[in-house]
């Protein structure tokens, strides 16, 4: 068997198309954060992992064809001592060979298709957009396979047993494997399977890291509604703190939604009606009516919402937008409703 | 009569094994060999094997300087945080066996504790222990700085000793939750705020706004450290489960990790420091 393979490059090139497919499409809108970041490490560890897989049942069939001949060989030899003995009719180390290709195309076939579908699985609706993402991911997967395939190729003929002849030349065995595979070769196999353990050692550890940004948080809805205008009082209305954290406030020309998180350290004021002012109990900031601060170590004005009058005629409260008097956010449309009875 | 028996007595007498005998058949023994591994330890040999084949005495050094052992000089700090780790686990495992840690039961199950479990005084010692402890890894911390016993070879223990200072303040941190109360409550919301500033990984520290990619943030109040911490955007129920396990399962493990670590150290580096 004089066939050579092209090395162990493209094995380890094909970690390319894992890390693309793991990398997170932007024109879908899933950029979702540090949490996507991290996603992305852990996807491209999951590839190098199962990397890593098939790297060590390459070293075990490597055993394996080592094993097989030199029973081969030793059965070969008694055969030579027998005059009358049958020649092997074929070449059973080649078919092995085959063989345990075949199973490593299956595994590793196995392998890309479990990563694929971790990639794609979201319980999502399809769309146009998505249908194009998903046979990009199958392209980029299925490069990837081809690479594989010829990652394999090369490594199991450069492990491979010598042929019947060249067995017999070299009755003593000592050059049973491919002469290729020296000492150096060996070493910096070794090396780059240390590298894919590195590799899916920090995936696996960015798994964990991902784990801890949840996907579904059972917290209030940033957006709300709290009802028509009509049914709040001139004055703070605290019927919304302990839910969503927020005071809506009316005065003589409309209305506005004051965070309940003291600028100081985060903790939650109260309102005193009596002495007109949020008093914060943890190091006692005051706030007036406003919101502006007066006393205590609090550094700046509590934060508004946006408000703002929905369809049916209700008061909306979004809170991913926040107004901050002091960078002059309080004259800008959404931080005030104006609203005359 | 009276002859026979004094003759019995002496005949027994004769027959008895003298007390060193015994010892060589227990110590030569398969059970004593199989235990043990080295004779009797009455032979400095022995003594050297009985420490360094023993999983617990060979992280102690084989003989110990008088210096070593002086009140005066070390204040037992370390081997008094030591014990109190001890201490904590064992408690902390028996109350594993009552607490819940979930909105609905947490709080109860504190009041519980003392008033209907067994030996009401269980959450007290972890809890005492716990403020000791912090104030003994304290004191040993003072201890090591004003002996000079930071100094080379001892460089790299005092490295895992700062750390492991940090762990335990982070224990007392995430147990300080867990009685769910507004005191908890507030105590963890202003203490987990600071992270929020952390550079680059919390939203409003420095940095965070340059990480971005085509005008999304990456760093936001939905995606930052602070949100990994609680699980949420506030301390919530999700934060009181987190808290827990790494409170009585993550942190713990780490630190005793760590402490196998730093008294081995202890010994490789030559023991305790001496006066100088």
């Amino acid at each position: 068997m004089t066939l050579r393979g092209p090395g162990i490059g493209p094995f380890l090139l094909s970690v390319v198309p894992f890390s693309l497919a793991a990398t997170p499409s932007f024109a879908e809108g899933e950029v979702k954060g540090l949490s996507t970041v991290v996603e992305g490490i852990a996807k491209a560890g999951v590839g190098a992992f199962a990397l890593l897989a098939l790297f060590t049942v390459l070293i075990v069939g490597r055993f394996l064809l080592k094993t097989f001949s030199e029973w081969r060989r030793s059965s070969a030899e008694a055969a030579a001592h027998e005059p009358h003995g049958e020649k092997p009719s074929s070449d059973l180390a080649s078919t092995l060979a085959v063989w345990v290709a075949g199973i490593f195309a299956v595994v590793a076939t196995l392998c890309l298709i479990a990563v694929f579908f971790m990639m794609s699985a979201k319980a999502e609706p399809a769309s146009a957009s998505k249908i194009v993402v998903l046979i990009v991911r199958a392209g980029v997967t299925a490069f990837g396979l081809f690479l594989l395939y010829t990652a394999f190729r090369s490594v199991l003929l450069l492990f491979a047993p010598k042929s019947h002849e060249e067995v017999h030349a070299d009755p003593s065995g000592e050059a049973a494997l491919n002469p290729e595979m020296t000492r150096r070769s060996f070493l910096s196999l070794l090396g780059w399977a240390w590298v894919a353990f590195t590799a899916a050692t920090l995936g696996a550890l960015s798994t964990c890291l991902r784990f801890a940004f949840p996907n579904v948080t059972f917290e209030p809805p940033s957006k709300f509604k709290v009802g028509l205008p009509d049914t709040f009082g001139i004055g703070v209305d605290n019927r919304f703190k302990d839910q969503f954290r927020v005071w809506i406030v009316r005065n003589e020309t409309g209305f506005y939604a004051l965070s309940t998180i003291c600028t100081h350290l985060g903790c939650t004021p109260n309102w005193l009606s009596g002495e007109a002012k949020f008093k914060c109990p943890c190091h006692g900031s005051g706030f007036y009516i406003t919101g502006i601060n007066f006393e205590g170590p609090a550094p700046r004005p509590l934060e508004r919402f946006k408000i703002a009058l929905a369809d049916d005629g209700q008061i909306e409260i979004d809170q991913s937008l926040k107004f901050q008097e002091e960078k002059g956010d309080w004259g800008k449309p959404g931080s005030f409703l104006e609203y005359k009875a | 009569m009276l002859d026979g028996l004094k003759k019995k007595v002496e005949e027994l007498k004769a027959k008895q094994p003298s007390p060193e005998a015994v010892k060589k058949a227990i110590a030569e023994g398969q059970v004593w060999k199989s235990v043990f591994r080295h004779g009797y330890p009455d032979t400095p040999r022995n003594r050297i094997m009985a420490v360094l084949s023993n999983v617990f005495l060979h992280l102690h050094p084989v003989k110990a300087r008088h210096s070593g052992v002086k009140m005066s000089y070390t204040w037992c700090m370390g081997g008094l945080s030591f014990f109190l780790f001890l201490n904590l686990t064992v408690t902390g495992v028996l109350l594993m066996f009552y607490y819940r840690p979930t909105a609905e039961y947490a709080f109860y199950d504190i009041i519980a504790l003392r008033e209907h479990v067994p030996l009401g005084v269980m959450r007290e010692l972890h809890r005492w222990a716990a403020h000791a402890m912090v104030i003994a890894v304290w004191l040993h911390m003072f201890r090591v700085f004003m002996t000079g016993s930071y100094k080379p070879p001892r460089e790299f223990n005092w490295v895992i000793g700062v750390v492991l200072l940090l762990l335990t303040l982070l224990l007392s941190f995430t147990g300080y939750l867990l009685p769910w109360d507004q005191l908890a409550m507030w105590a963890i919301t202003v203490g987990t705020n600071m992270a929020r500033a952390t550079p680059f990984m919390g939203y409003e520290g420095p940095g965070a706004s340059m990480l971005q990619i085509g005008g999304v943030h990456l760093v936001h109040g939905g995606s930052d450290i602070h949100f990994a911490l609680l699980g949420g955007h506030f301390v919530s129920e999700a934060t009181l489960l987190r808290f827990y396990v790494l409170h009585c399962v993550f942190i713990p493990l780490v630190a005793a990790t760590l402490m196998a670590v730093h008294f081995w150290r202890v010994r490789k580096d030559g023991g305790i420091s001496g006066p100088l």
